[in-house]
């Protein structure tokens, strides 16, 4: 129960369900098509280096036989994940026990008994070099695609798992140790940033530290410790990264000073939930994100963690570039196409002169959809 | 207390194996291993590729089509089905060097070994020798088990369908006719010839042919196959035995035989050629062809260009992919650069 959001593809019916059914039916369409046109085409005109032509029933059968016992070894070894013995057993054993079971029933002794039940083959068939070509490239035909769509699907459209293991492998926890995943004060940017090439984590941390350390120490921020969860988005670190860039840099007045003293209290209006964009960062503006939760911002809300009630009253225009229209729809420049995202943080700054930085921490998000 | 220990009893036992807890290996499909092992494939098969490409350029490959339905071809009095006994004679050049041991098939198209009844028609106990099975073929045999109540030795249809047109090949010398020897020793499998077909041990061979007809189509029974060879004769004679080898695919080739004896044991020189053919075999009531082929073969065997064009395509489209796949991997990996 470590990663609750592991449990969500399957009860969205997210990896089973008609598409992937279909995707499964052409690729075995395609992989019957290659496995019997490409030995076809080889062997109607192939012979051995003896000159016996090899287009005879019984070559083109175990040709065509081998390589798909091969495709679909090797296909089932790129589906495995977890390779403990009993995986290395079956799939080597599957391959060595159709080698054995051909080489026995087609043995000159069961044909001496049985000659009308046993043809009797010989091994002439799999001596021959072509033979083994034509399986290489059968079997080359069939897996390369799926290595490179799964390689791109990696990448481009990882999920969670796929996110999770990554980042187990990068920080190697027991394996058998559970216990929450620490982001203590390394959560910063560094280490996003780090992790940044993998812009993908699409998960939330009730439990999590998160930035609260960095909060406190109050580096960038002066804010009180909230707890953080990370943000489902592609670019969440590089959005936290200009987050954390933009608090740095704006110092700049609130432009309407009425707004500037926003007491806690006064950031109960509501906000709609956002639309979550995978651009969000992009930010393209400077208009730092913000949200914020009227709760009292010198708490940590995390307690309410997971569900992040709708994001609560915007404060107004701490944001100089009062691109978002308050209170209407999402506060401008950011928008989360991912699925809903209910993002709510809390804003937090002092408001002494109309000169203050904003601050923003995010305090939690509930991340409803992540693919 | 006891409620306890049953309780205890029922846990599955704490070994790795119950606990999921093995030892495991957990290969993850990082662009380290895929790319560089994507470049290592396309440029291997790249590699064969070319190989058998160039191979398969250097072997010469002649074929002499003669049906007979064109009118103007030698061999079209010969196709009509009425006549019998009929040879033919098929000229041809050859304008270099054609390098040996040269290889002679006979090849037929739309004629299909690979159908099912036809395939399962034949007493495989009979043809390794069984005595047994001559007074008894096989029901798999029929309709060619019995002939008028006698069994017919090889039964089936395959057996009954043997491929009969002969070939004689002479080379043009100063206007006279020299015969090039055709070898025909060891054309079929090692082990058909020395496992799964045996004659029954009698001797002499005719003797235990006795009480059983040869096939409807044959001329000669099978004991008389091959009047020059004694050795030849039975179920191990091996135009027998090569035609009992079923082809795959409706067009294909057969070994009649080899030349590598004599002068010729270089090849073919370059000349003129007379091939001739006693046609017996007939092919247009299903709208076969059939032709002569002569190849010579290397490590490889024959002339095989889609093998060498399958293998430098895949290996091309791989360092494709790889190539497509790093610039993926290297845009999503630095996707602001500052």
């Amino acid at each position: 129960m470590e990663y609750p959001k592991l449990y969500e593809p399957g009860q969205l019916n997210l990896l089973f369900n008609k598409r992937e059914f279909f995707i499964c039916i052409a690729q075995g369409i395609y992989t019957s098509v290659v496995l019997f046109f490409v030995p076809y085409a080889i062997l109607s005109d192939a012979t051995q280096s003896t000159g016996v032509p090899l287009a005879d029933y019984q070559t083109f059968a175990v040709t065509t036989a081998t390589a798909l016992v091969i495709v679909v070894s090797v296909q089932i070894a790129l589906d495995t994940g977890f390779w403990t013995i009993i995986n290395h057993v079956f799939v080597w054993g599957s391959l060595g026990t159709y080698f054995t079971i051909m080489f026995a029933l087609h043995s000159q002794t069961l044909f001496r008994i049985f000659p009308n039940q046993f043809h009797f083959v010989g091994r002439s068939t799999l001596l021959q070099p072509v033979v083994w070509l034509t399986i290489a490239l059968a079997t080359a035909i069939c897996i390369v695609p799926v290595l490179a769509f799964r390689f791109l699907k990696l990448d481009l459209k990882p999920q969670l798992s796929d996110t999770l293991v990554r980042q187990k492998r990068r920080k190697p926890v027991g394996r058998s140790v559970g216990g929450p995943w620490r982001g203590v004060g390394s959560v910063s940017e560094g280490r996003l940033g780090a992790r940044g090439g993998s812009r993908r984590s699409g998960y939330a941390f009730a439990h999590q530290e998160g930035f609260g350390e960095l909060i406190t120490s109050g580096k960038n921020m002066r804010l009180s410790s909230l707890a953080l969860a990370t943000f489902a988005s592609r670019h969440s670190s590089s959005w936290i990264d200009t987050l954390r860039r933009k608090n740095k840099n704006v110092h700049t007045p609130p432009s309407t000073s009425g707004e500037c003293s926003p007491a806690p209290s006064c950031l109960s209006g509501s906000v709609p939930p956002l639309s979550n964009s995978s651009s969000v960062v992009g930010g393209s503006q400077d208009t730092p994100i913000e949200e914020e939760t009227a709760a009292a911002p010198a708490q940590t809300a995390p307690g309410s963690s997971s569900e992040a009630a709708a994001p609560q009253g915007p404060a107004g225009g701490l944001n100089p570039t009062a691109v978002r229209a308050p209170g209407g729809d999402s506060p401008g420049g950011w928008t989360l196409s991912l699925g809903t995202v209910q993002v709510s943080s809390s804003w937090f700054y002092s408001c002494s002169n109309n000169k203050t930085v904003t601050q923003h921490t995010i305090t939690l998000f509930s991340v409803d959809d992540l693919i | 207390m006891v409620k306890q220990e049953q309780e205890l009893d029922n846990r599955p036992d704490n070994t790795a194996f119950t606990q999921q807890r093995l030892p495991a290996w957990q290969p993850m499909l990082s662009a380290g291993i895929v790319i560089p092992g994507f470049v290592l494939i396309g440029l291997a098969f790249i590699g064969i590729g070319v190989a058998l490409f160039v191979t398969s350029r250097s072997i010469q490959v002649l074929e002499i089509d003669y049906t007979g339905v064109a009118q103007d071809s030698p061999c079209y009095r010969c196709s009509d089905p009425d006549t019998k006994n009929c040879v033919c004679t098929m000229d041809f050049s050859i304008d270099t060097l054609f390098k040996g041991p040269v290889f002679f098939y006979y090849g037929l198209t739309n004629y299909f070994q690979n159908y099912r009844r036809y395939g399962a028609s034949k007493d495989a106990s009979q043809l390794s020798g069984d005595l047994e099975y001559f007074k008894n073929p096989s029901s798999d045999c029929s309709p060619y088990q019995y002939d008028n109540d006698k069994p017919i030795v090889p039964c089936g249809s395959i057996a009954n369908s043997m491929f009969n047109d002969t070939f004689k090949l002479y080379q043009i010398v100063n206007g006279a006719r020299k015969q090039v020897p055709l070898d025909g020793k060891g054309i079929a499998w090692w082990t058909d010839y020395n496992v799964k077909y045996r004659n029954p041990s009698v001797t002499p061979l005719r003797n235990a042919f006795n009480g059983t007809v040869k096939p409807v189509f044959w001329s000669r029974p099978a004991y008389e196959l091959d009047p020059t060879d004694p050795a030849n004769n039975g179920f191990i004679n091996q135009d027998f035995l090569v035609w009992m080898r079923r082809a795959a695919l409706p067009n294909f080739r057969k070994l009649y035989r080899r030349i590598t004896e004599g002068d010729y044991a270089e090849g073919l020189p370059a000349g003129n050629y007379s091939l001739e053919i006693a046609y017996n075999y007939p092919v247009l009531s299903f709208d076969g062809e059939k032709k002569v082929v002569f190849s010579n073969v290397s490590w490889m065997g024959g002339k095989n260009e889609f093998l060498g064009i399958a293998y430098l395509v895949i290996g091309s489209l791989c360092i494709v992919m790889s190539i497509v796949m790093l610039i993926v991997y290297a845009k999503f990996k630095f996707p602001e650069e500052d």
